[in-house]
Order: C-alpha cells, then sequence, then structure tokens
C-alpha cells in the first residue's frame, strides 16, 4: 500500500510537471527566455525581442506561396527586409490544405496574421466575410500605379468593386501536347481553330491498345477540370440575376455529357477514374501514355525536368462550343484586425509590385501580373520546351476566373458528390445534376 | 493485501473513522485534480459551449448571432444529413454485431491452451495499435482497382470489383476495414472476462453432459454477459462517432455513400464554417447514443446475468 501511494504520488506529480512544460514555453517566451525552446519557434522569439528592443515594427505573414520550394518566399522576404530595415517579417509558410483553416482561428483569436496570402476563390470568401481590410483607401494614398497589372488579375481580387487584396501570381490552363505522338500519327497540331469535332477525330487516332490485350494503354486526350468544359459550353453553375442553380440547363447536360462519352462512350478517348487511379495524368502524359492533357505553367518545372523521351508543346484549349479557359491567381491581403497596417501594406506592395513577383517568378512559381515582369516569363523559356510558352500569355484575352461565392467550397463539395456518380458512369449525367441543383439551391439560399 | 489491513487497524486505534475518511477523500481529490482540470477544460466546457453553439450563427470570421432552434429545424430539410444519419446506423448495426460476436469467438479460441498462442494474440491486437492513418493507406492500395484482393480475385476468375469507388460497395469495405482494425480491442477484454469464468461451473457442466457448444452457449456466455454488454455499448458508441477511416479512405465519398455523422459534422463545422449547425448535428447525435444507451441499460436486466 505504502508503495502504491507513493507511485500514486510520483506519477501525479509526473503528470503535473509535464502539464507545466506544456504550457510553459507559450506562457514564458514573450518574456525573453528563449534558451531552452529548440528550432524555430525559438528562432523567431528570439529575434522578436531583439526587434522590439531596437524599435523595429514587426508584422506576421503567413503564406502558402511556393510551399514546395519555401526558399523563394523567403527570398521576397529577405529583399522587403533589405529594403524596409526598419519593418521585420515574421514569415510562416503554410501547406496550402492547412493554411485557411489555420487563418479562421487565428481570426476567431483575435490574433490574426498581419498578411495572408488567398487564393482567388477564399480571397472573395474571407472578404465578404468582412475578415479582409480594403485596400482602395491604401492604393490611393500611396499613388500605386494598378495599371501596370493585367486587368483581369486585379479585378479577381474585387468584391462589389472593392479592391481587397492584391494579385501576387497568374496561371492559366492550355492544352499541353506530345508532339511526338502527334507525329507518329501524321496529325496536324493542335491550334486555335480547333472545333470540339477536330478535337475528338484527333483524339480517337491517338487512342491505341499498343499491346493488343483489349484494354486501352495509350489516351487522346482529357477533359479539364469541370467549370472549364461548362464555360467552354456556355453553361453556368448558377445563374446570378435569379440566384438558381443553373447545372442541369440544357447546356451544362451537354457539357458534361461530352465529358461522360469520352470516358465511357463507344467511342472512348480519355482515360476513366479507375484508369487515372492506377496512374495519375501528370504520369500518365510524362510515360507517352495521353497525347493531350489541359494543365498550367505550374507544370512546365516537372515536365521539363522529367520528360527526357520526347518533345512536347503548348497551344490554345480546344473549344466547345466557344474558346474559354480559366486564369487562376493568388494574391496577398490584409487582415480587417491587423495592428499594423501601415507595415502590413508596404509589405503587400513590394511582394506583389515588381521586385516581389520578378523573385516569385523566377523562383518557377507561376507568373507574375505585373505586365513587364510577366514578359520575362516567356522569354526565360525560350530555347526550351515548351516552344510556343507565348500561349499562357495569348489565352488570356479570353480566359476567365473561376466561379466564386461566399459559400464556394459548400457547393463545390456538394456538386463533387453528385457529379463523380456521373463522371464515374454510375448515375445518368441529368440525375446527377437534378440531384446537385437541390444542393446548390440550398446552398444558394443561405444568407 | 495484508499490509493493507494491518495499516487499517493500526489507523483504526490512532483516529476516529470519520476522520480517516475525510483525509482519504482529500487525497482522492487531490489525486484527480489534474485529471479532472484537463477534462473541465477540454470535456465539459467544449460540451456546454456547444450547445451555446447550437443556438447560434458561427461561421468563426465574425461574431455569432443568436438564432433559436433555427439550426435544428433546418435539420428536418436536409437530405444529406438524413443520408447520413442512415448510413451511421447501416454502419452501426451492420458493424457492432459482427464485431461483438468475431471478437468474442475470437478470444474464446485464444483462451485454449494451443501452439503459438502469444503470437496470435499479438497478431490480433496489432492494427489496434497501428495509426489509423497507416491502416487506411494499406487498405486504399489492397482495395484499389487493381489491388491485391482484385487479384486475388482475379487470380479464381472473378471479374474486379470497385471496393472504394462504387457507391453500392463503399460502405461495405470501409465497414469491413474498421472491423478488422477493431477487433483486438474486444479480443483482449473478452480474453480478460473468459479467463475470470470459474472451472468448476464449466467441469459440473461437462460432468453433466453438457458438450462444448452447449457449455459455451449456457455457461460461458451468462458468466461474461456484462463485458459483452460493456462491449457493445461503447462499439455503438464508437461506431456513431466514426470518423478517421472515411476521412482517410472516401471522404465520404463517391457521392454521399460513405458520408457518416461524425463525417458530416466536421464538414460542416470545420469545412463550411456552420459551426452552429455542425454543433445542432452534434447534439443530435449526443441524444441518439443517449437514448440508445439508455434503451439498453434498461433491457440489461432481461439478459446481463451477474451484476451485483
Amino acid at each position: 500500500m505504502k508503495n502504491s501511494k507513493l507511485f500514486v504520488v510520483l506519477s501525479v506529480l509526473l503528470a503535473l510537471g509535464m502539464l507545466l512544460a506544456a504550457c510553459g514555453p507559450a506562457a514564458t517566451t514573450p518574456a525573453g527566455d528563449t534558451g531552452s525552446s529548440a528550432g524555430s519557434a525559438g528562432g523567431s522569439v528570439a529575434v522578436d525581442t531583439q526587434a522590439a528592443s531596437s524599435g523595429k515594427t514587426t508584422i506576421k505573414v503567413m503564406s502558402f506561396f511556393a510551399y514546395d520550394t519555401p526558399e523563394v518566399e523567403t527570398a521576397v522576404v529577405a529583399a522587403f527586409e533589405k529594403k524596409y530595415p526598419d519593418i521585420k517579417v515574421d514569415f510562416e509558410s503554410v501547406a496550402f490544405s492547412d493554411i485557411f483553416l489555420k487563418y479562421k482561428t487565428l481570426i476567431a483569436g483575435n490574433t490574426p496574421p498581419d498578411v495572408m496570402s488567398m487564393n482567388f476563390d477564399q480571397a472573395y470568401s474571407f472578404a465578404s466575410l468582412g475578415a479582409l481590410e480594403p485596400l482602395d483607401s491604401w492604393i490611393k494614398s500611396t499613388n500605386l500605379d494598378t495599371s501596370i497589372y493585367f486587368p483581369a488579375t486585379l479585378d479577381m481580387f474585387k468584391v462589389d468593386g472593392v479592391q481587397y487584396s492584391m494579385p501576387g501570381t497568374f496561371s492559366d490552363v492550355v492544352l499541353f501536347y506530345n508532339k511526338d505522338l502527334f507525329d507518329a500519327a501524321g496529325l496536324q497540331y493542335p491550334n486555335k481553330n480547333w472545333t470540339a469535332q477536330d478535337l475528338k477525330t484527333a483524339a480517337l487516332t491517338l487512342t491505341k491498345d499498343t499491346n493488343g490485350d483489349g484494354k486501352i494503354d495509350q489516351f487522346g486526350y482529357e477533359y479539364p477540370w469541370y467549370p472549364i468544359v461548362l464555360e467552354q459550353y456556355n453553361a453556368k453553375i448558377w445563374d446570378p440575376t435569379t440566384n438558381k442553380c443553373t447545372l442541369n440547363s440544357d447546356a451544362g447536360i451537354k457539357a458534361l455529357q461530352a465529358i461522360v462519352d469520352s470516358r465511357y462512350g463507344s467511342e472512348q478517348y480519355a482515360p476513366t477514374p479507375d484508369d487515372l487511379n492506377q496512374q495519375g495524368d501528370w504520369d500518365m502524359f510524362m510515360a507517352g501514355k495521353l497525347a493531350m492533357m489541359p494543365t498550367g505553367p505550374w507544370a512546365v518545372g516537372t515536365f521539363n525536368q522529367k520528360i527526357t523521351t520526347f518533345t512536347y508543346d503548348i497551344a490554345d484549349m480546344p473549344a466547345g462550343e466557344k474558346l474559354a479557359t480559366h486564369v487562376y491567381a493568388n494574391s496577398y491581403a490584409m487582415a480587417a484586425g491587423s495592428k499594423n497596417k501601415e507595415a502590413a501594406w508596404k509589405f503587400i506592395e513590394f511582394a506583389t509590385g515588381p521586385e516581389g513577383t520578378k523573385i516569385r517568378q523566377d523562383g518557377k512559381y507561376e507568373i507574375s501580373p505585373v505586365k513587364s515582369v510577366a514578359d520575362g516569363f516567356v522569354a526565360g523559356l525560350a530555347g526550351g520546351n515548351p516552344e510556343h510558352a507565348s500561349v499562357f500569355m495569348d489565352v488570356m484575352s479570353y480566359a476567365v476566373a473561376q466561379p466564386v461565392h461566399a459559400h464556394w467550397t459548400e457547393m463545390s463539395d456538394a456538386i463533387d458528390s453528385e457529379l463523380n456518380l456521373a463522371l464515374s458512369n454510375q448515375k445518368p449525367v441529368k440525375d446527377a445534376l437534378d440531384a446537385a441543383c437541390v444542393a446548390v439551391d440550398s446552398i444558394l439560399a443561405q444568407p | 493485501m495484508e499490509i493493507t489491513q494491518d495499516l487499517t487497524v493500526v489507523a483504526k486505534k490512532e483516529s476516529s473513522l470519520s476522520s480517516i475518511k475525510i483525509r482519504e477523500a482529500i487525497w482522492g481529490f487531490l489525486f484527480i485534480t489534474p485529471n479532472f482540470i484537463v477534462v473541465l477544460i477540454f470535456t465539459i466546457f467544449p460540451v456546454i459551449f456547444s450547445f451555446y453553439m447550437s443556438l447560434t450563427n458561427w461561421n468563426i470570421l465574425s461574431n455569432p448571432t443568436f438564432v433559436g432552434l433555427a439550426n435544428y429545424q433546418q435539420m428536418l430539410g436536409d437530405s444529406v444529413a438524413k443520408e447520413t444519419f442512415l448510413n451511421t446506423l447501416y454502419y452501426t448495426i451492420i458493424s457492432v454485431p459482427i464485431n461483438v460476436l468475431l471478437t468474442m469467438v475470437l478470444a474464446a479460441m485464444l483462451n485454449q491452451k494451443m501452439r503459438g498462442l502469444a503470437f496470435y494474440r499479438t497478431a490480433y491486437y496489432l492494427p489496434v495499435i497501428t495509426a489509423s492513418v497507416a491502416v487506411s493507406l494499406m487498405f486504399m492500395w489492397v482495395l484499389s482497382t487493381n489491388g491485391l484482393a482484385n487479384q486475388l480475385l482475379g487470380i479464381i476468375g472473378l471479374q474486379p470489383v470497385k471496393w472504394l469507388t462504387d457507391a453500392k460497395i463503399a460502405l461495405n469495405s470501409v465497414i469491413s476495414v474498421t472491423i478488422w482494425k477493431s477487433l483486438g480491442m474486444n479480443m483482449i477484454i473478452f480474453l480478460a472476462a473468459l479467463q475470470d469464468v470459474p472451472n468448476e461451473l464449466v467441469e459440473a457442466a461437462a460432468i453433466d453432459g453438457a458438450n462444448r457448444v452447449q457449455q459455451f452457449i449456457h455457461i460461458t456466455v451468462p458468466l461474461i454477459s456484462p463485458v459483452i454488454f460493456f462491449v457493445t455499448i461503447t462499439g455503438i458508441i464508437g461506431s456513431f462517432q466514426s470518423f478517421d477511416l472515411v476521412y482517410n479512405m472516401t471522404k465520404g465519398g463517391p457521392g454521399h455513400a460513405t458520408t457518416v455523422i461524425g463525417y458530416y459534422i466536421w464538414q460542416q463545422a470545420f469545412n463550411y464554417m456552420h459551426m452552429g449547425y455542425g454543433s445542432a448535428l452534434a447534439y443530435i447525435v449526443f441524444i441518439a447514443i443517449l437514448v440508445l444507451t439508455i434503451s439498453q441499460w434498461l433491457l440489461r436486466k432481461r439478459w446481463v446475468y451477474t451484476e451485483e
């Protein structure tokens, strides 16, 4: 009994000790005691105290930009700190999949980062929920020349005409194709005038069962993300004037039926989701098993590194009923609750301006939204693959932004869960879209 | 044990009984304090706060607005919520009985004296201590289109099955993995119970002419019925809370085929920022579990053999 009592007391002490240890660092480090804490946390705290003593302003910046190659965005930060020695940036790189939940919890806890990276649809959500600082007065007071940007990229980050964040990168979807497969089949390369029929004819020629086992080993084409296809067929997910779902309109059904037919029709030329489960589309393309696929400039780095057995090029996206593709952009926004707005704006101005975006573009993270810098992107690819890199710029004349809504995540999930059944041939397209529209309508009806 | 008694005797001589009790109580409370504080902060407070949240509209980014019972009303018209409740019910009805039966039989078999006993016991327990992400990944490979399961089917000349991508099959696949993963936990509990079954009762039955199956059904099962009861209740509660395997393996798809209520709550609260609606759903689950547990507790008198 005595022994076991001692044991219990000891274990209680141990448990208390662990609790205190766990609470300890968080509570004590602001006072400057960084001697015991290791790693980056300790490092940044040490710098903070130093900054405080020398009268510097410290801003917190969180970003998913170039998460896989973190040296790119830290170079932007370093260049900024060099230009503004009185501002210290506490920079944190976070994965895209985690960052928005992180913002939300930090905002809910009243400790938002001063500057937050955004993508197009999240920028819209955050702005419409009142979490972002309107930037128009900042742009005016610092006489920022907004004409240096591609207008489309600026417009993407406006909500009801108000600029809520500044574009830092952009990218768009074009058609990547395997030149060698086209040469071998004696086909002409894809061009801007291609119709849906031209695409299908070429794709069918390029679809082959090379080893004769009854299964297709080489596919002609894979359709892009469905909202792009909707755009090509003049279909919309919802009509903003009536605030009702229009996904199950004739145009919508036609667009999605085109995807289903390419996978399960009598004339198959696209891989099914099961095929893609076994080998992803990028891997298929790089292995020469997929002749054409839509993707963006973010693929160039990987493709140039890994494709050695053939040459590839890019072209305009094949039309449905009209030419259409998506432009994507990422931005830096200022939190409405930021306590260092002056310094935060300086950072945004720099990181989305010519200097910041050039570092990012040179680091192969998408294209600069600043026109003069973006020209250098095409020049940088001259002499290598893809030969016609200027297509990335050309499609900007007709590229549109993806659909966006304050409840986009919810809407997108609701559509996906029905659409995936249709696109894997488990449900007729019309039934799936009817069901999706019920869900979309109830989401649109939310305040 | 003897020492304990000696000490108590000594203690009785030294002071009155009540002061010992008080002292023991103080020590007792002292001992549970660290744990209790943690429970208070991370369990009891959230439980109360989430009830308040369930009466509000809150998207985390702006201040909550009080909406009364609107979230509960919304549930009535939410067809996805209904589907997920039905999925959860199906999940429970299939997985719990199979799990209880399988683990009981397994424990009875592993209670025999046989070769390699320790190996089998360890082998069945291993999935329990394996991280569920690892289990999910492994089964995603096993159950993928050209995975191990389909290759085995191919050997005996059967068509491949879309284990995780066919809306009619996916939930059953997830249930099977759940059962496989949790087999060892209940097995250990049953083993402990089986070792408490007095041998003389079983022997007496054998002398009376009962065969092995009769001994098991009429002697062993009634004697371990409190444990069956416990395992069933915890199993039902666990299956109402299931989340990780669904999240890792299917993300609730295809369609809503594998969306169980735990996953749907997470989706609503943290993906779509409907903290209020998510909390309301959680409270409905809480009530459902409560009702199920109470009704089992009442039914227990009919079939649970021994309890003081």
